[in-house]
């Protein structure tokens, strides 16, 4: 067998190792910012009240951040650091190694500029504006091409597991990013979604659902497959388990996502679908896990005095924790309690913290000793942050799963009369307090015990001396004939872009079956003839509620029970949503539902609440507006917006382009006026009527409330109709 | 293709068949990758879990036995 000298980069790994403590921290507290406004919203209100601060903007920032930042760069950490290793190759290019590195922390700069700054597209992880997810694209194509191009210069025989799992991460992230970002941009900073309504819930599930899949699942169990062994100095406990779980895993996820939008107006054969794959998910994830923890079969003694062992044993029980709920969520008679919950946020802490945080530490604890040839700092320091890490996940999810069952039961409760037991929501959202407050410490243990581990870490790197080019000689056995027959997988192994093909296949198939019905058979959408384009106003005070982030907390989802309707009025249907791109049904309700909201209350009351709303509801945590009453509404972009529209297909006249921002002043004057005909005398502070209309009538709170009154009430106008 | 699929789907029946057909796809898949690796033989099972041990490093596995 010939021998080589290969030179391993380990200053790209380092690079992004660097990243993944830094956007980790910064991930983490902008958590527990997120968390705070939740527990002493007076305090936020009161000094910290900055529309860049306010929760509908910094929770996606949160989100992003630790799944893109933090686990983003954990992931390239562990690729380019095990995929070398694996190959015995060096990365293909250097120069893209670079470019992948700096691309994806511009990307990640830019998220976090523009999401404070209310820039988003308002869907749910992937708020990033269009152009931004070009350069996702680019970054991850990147990526690719240098993975591809190192697995093709190899010199071992056989691709290992871990392998296989970064290549369907590749080729699945980049076909749901793609699919789920079309979007037709009107400016630099804005742009719709292509799809509307039932479509874009439906597209938009299928990415939220397996991002989580395809970027913290897949990629980490790769990673696992590569550390854990590494770790335990023993092989995975069975590489045959390994293969039957790779395929079944990488071909249920992906056809899951509608357990996302259970009783909801998505078609009903598309829920059934996505409940049927999400139980069977179970014995692929388990599959891993158990993989997991065998491999320290006969080692548990090790785990005791182990610090590295001890992570990644949390991380891979958290992950059975987390993969055992999810099929659990995903019955409809569980999700009728969990959905629009605190229990989802509890669920999906407990992968986030558990899995990717936990097996993140222990892979940056594993790795940086061995890149700079010393020993950690300080196992003691690394012990104490695992308890404190593993503490901070308890206190945050036990009293999180507690505020779910809370919630879900009590939005459900009859009194004997038949009346609901809690009809003002506010009380369901007032008895969270102690639980927001007892998560709000959890996580500030966890971000105390990232710290420690960033403090370890920069002591390591201090007294040891750092290898950027880590030399070993390997023996070239790619080419080394085996006797007899091959084994079958090496059929697709050997040839990693027909590898690719068949895992794209495997992942597109769940897609396709899912949406090209949904797309194509028009009987999904039934159509009501009584609902109609918004108009101008409505159009921008939409997008201000997109900007806002308001989704964050309301749900524009009425589901088709009997509490729902006692107390938000009649179910959403299909229909409803033909205009609504991107649609905003929400995932969470830490406020009231809105779909039906429109005509509800008077413009006098909105205008109030927005600007305080705990003074206008009583224990209200919903941050105070102020800046939609000093904010000019922006009128600039609406020839473009209407013409965008009109390209979707929305019916508004030929040539309405330049005649909206006229129909625009109107109705904006007539809310204003009725706004200013019911303020009491002294709200007026002495100027005249007309002087108080003509001032509000241009602000940005005037269109929130055209959108507002607009909420549900086309179908009031006349019966449905198919 | 599309109208083919339109046609199935218009009834409730239709999308009854296109479920039970998305599990057999699934069914079928699994069985083929299962009997595949159950005849797997042992001594490539035990080389392939043995990559990301080098031989840059020891064979972990071996020393142990």
């Amino acid at each position: 067998m010939e021998i080589q000298t290969v030179q391993y980069d380990n200053k790209i790994v380092k690079y992004f190792a660097y990243a993944t403590l830094l956007w980790g921290v910064v991930g983490m507290l902008v958590g527990l910012i997120v968390a705070l406004q939740l527990a002493f919203p007076e305090f936020f209100n009161d000094y910290l009240g900055f529309s860049f601060l306010s929760f509908g903007r910094i929770r996606p920032l949160h989100t992003n951040a630790v799944i893109f930042a933090f686990v983003g760069n954990g992931i390239f950490t562990g690729v380019y650091y095990s995929l070398q290793r694996l190959l015995k190759t060096r990365m293909w290019s250097d120069k893209l190694s670079v470019l992948n590195f700096w691309g994806w922390q511009f990307i990640i700069l830019c998220a976090a500029l523009t999401l404070p700054l209310g820039y988003t597209t308002g869907k749910e992880y992937a708020e990033l504006e269009w152009w931004i997810d070009i350069l996702i694209a680019l970054m991850w194509v990147v990526f690719g091409w240098n993975m591809f191009a190192t697995i093709l210069v190899r010199r071992v025989k056989h691709l290992y597991v871990a392998i296989w799992f970064f290549i369907a991460t590749f080729v699945t992230v980049a076909m749901l990013h793609i699919v789920n970002s079309f979007e037709l941009p009107v400016s630099f900073l804005k742009s719709y979604s292509w799809y509307a309504g039932v479509q874009d819930a439906l597209v938009q599930w299928w990415y939220g659902h397996n991002a989580v899949a395809f970027f913290l699942t897949t990629p980490y169990l790769g990673l696992m497959y590569y550390f854990v062994p590494k770790a335990a100095n023993r092989p995975v406990y069975s590489y045959r388990l390994s293969i039957i779980h790779f395929w079944a895993l990488i071909f249920i996820y992906i056809w899951a996502g509608p357990h996302h939008l259970l009783y909801t107006s998505m078609p009903d054969w598309a829920q059934s679908l996505g409940v049927v794959f999400s139980v069977m998910l179970i014995a692929p994830s388990w599959g891993g896990m158990l993989n997991g923890l065998l491999t320290l079969r006969g080692a548990w003694d090790r785990v005791r005095d182990d610090v590295l062992l001890k992570f990644m044993v949390v991380a891979l029980t958290c992950y059975g924790m987390a993969t055992f709920e999810g099929p659990l969520l995903s019955l409809k008679e569980v999700n009728l309690i969990s959905h629009f919950t605190d229990w989802t946020i509890a669920h999906v802490h407990v992968g986030g913290l558990g899995w990717n945080g936990m097996m993140t530490f222990g892979m940056i604890y594993w790795l940086i000793p061995r890149m700079f040839k010393t020993e950690l700092y300080s196992k003691k320091l690394a012990n104490q942050h695992f308890w404190i890490a593993t503490l901070g996940i308890i206190l945050y999810a036990i009293p999180m799963y507690i505020a779910g069952f809370m919630q879900g039961l009590s939005w459900q409760y009859f009194n004997p009369d038949g009346t609901l037991m809690h009809k003002d929501f506010l009380e369901t959202v007032i008895d969270m307090r102690p639980y927001y407050i007892l998560r709000s410490i959890g996580g500030l243990l966890y971000l105390f015990g990232a710290l420690m581990w960033v403090y370890n870490i920069w002591k390591t790197v201090k007294i040891g001396n750092f290898v950027a080019n880590e030399e070993v000689e390997v023996s070239v056995e790619r080419h080394v004939k085996t006797e007899g027959k091959e084994y079958w997988h090496r059929g697709i192994e050997g040839k990693p872009i027909k590898f690719m093909i068949i895992s794209l296949i495997v992942v597109a198939i769940g897609g396709l079956a899912q949406i090209i019905p949904t797309m194509a058979v028009k009987s999904n959408v039934p159509t009501i003839a009584s609902v109609k384009p918004y108009t101008p106003l409505e159009l921008e005070g939409r997008d201000i509620y997109i900007r806002e982030g308001c989704y964050n907390c309301h749900s524009q989802m009425i589901r088709p029970m009997r509490f729902e309707t006692a107390r938000y009025g009649e179910y959403s249907k299909a229909g409803e949503n033909v205009y609504d791109h991107p649609f905003q049904w929400g995932s969470k309700r830490t406020g009231p539902d809105l779909a039906r909201e429109g005509g509800l209350r008077g413009n006098l009351w909105h205008y109030d609440h927005f600007h305080r709303p705990k003074d206008i509801s009583k224990g209200s945590i919903m941050p105070a507006y102020t800046w939609l009453r000093e904010n000019d509404l922006n009128t600039e972009l609406l020839p473009n917006k209407i013409e965008a529209m009109q390209t979707f297909g929305v019916p508004y006249p030929k040539g309405y382009s330049t005649k909206a921002l006229a129909d625009l002043k109107k109705q904006a004057h007539a809310i204003a006026e009725d706004i200013v005909n019911n303020m009491p005398a002294i709200a007026l502070k002495g100027t005249s009527k007309e002087a108080k209309i003509k001032e509000i009538e241009t602000k940005e709170v005037i269109a929130m409330i055209a959108y507002m009154q607009r909420l549900g009430t086309d179908i009031k106008v006349k019966p449905a109709k198919k | 293709m599309l109208r083919f699929i339109k046609h199935h789907l218009a009834t409730e029946d239709g999308v009854m068949y296109y479920g039970l057909f998305s599990l057999l796809i699934f069914v079928i898949f699994f069985l083929v990758v299962f009997y595949r690796m159950v005849r797997m033989k042992k001594e490539t099972i035990e080389e392939l879990s043995n990559i990301p041990f080098g031989n840059e490093e020891t064979n972990i596995q071996n020393e142990q036995r």
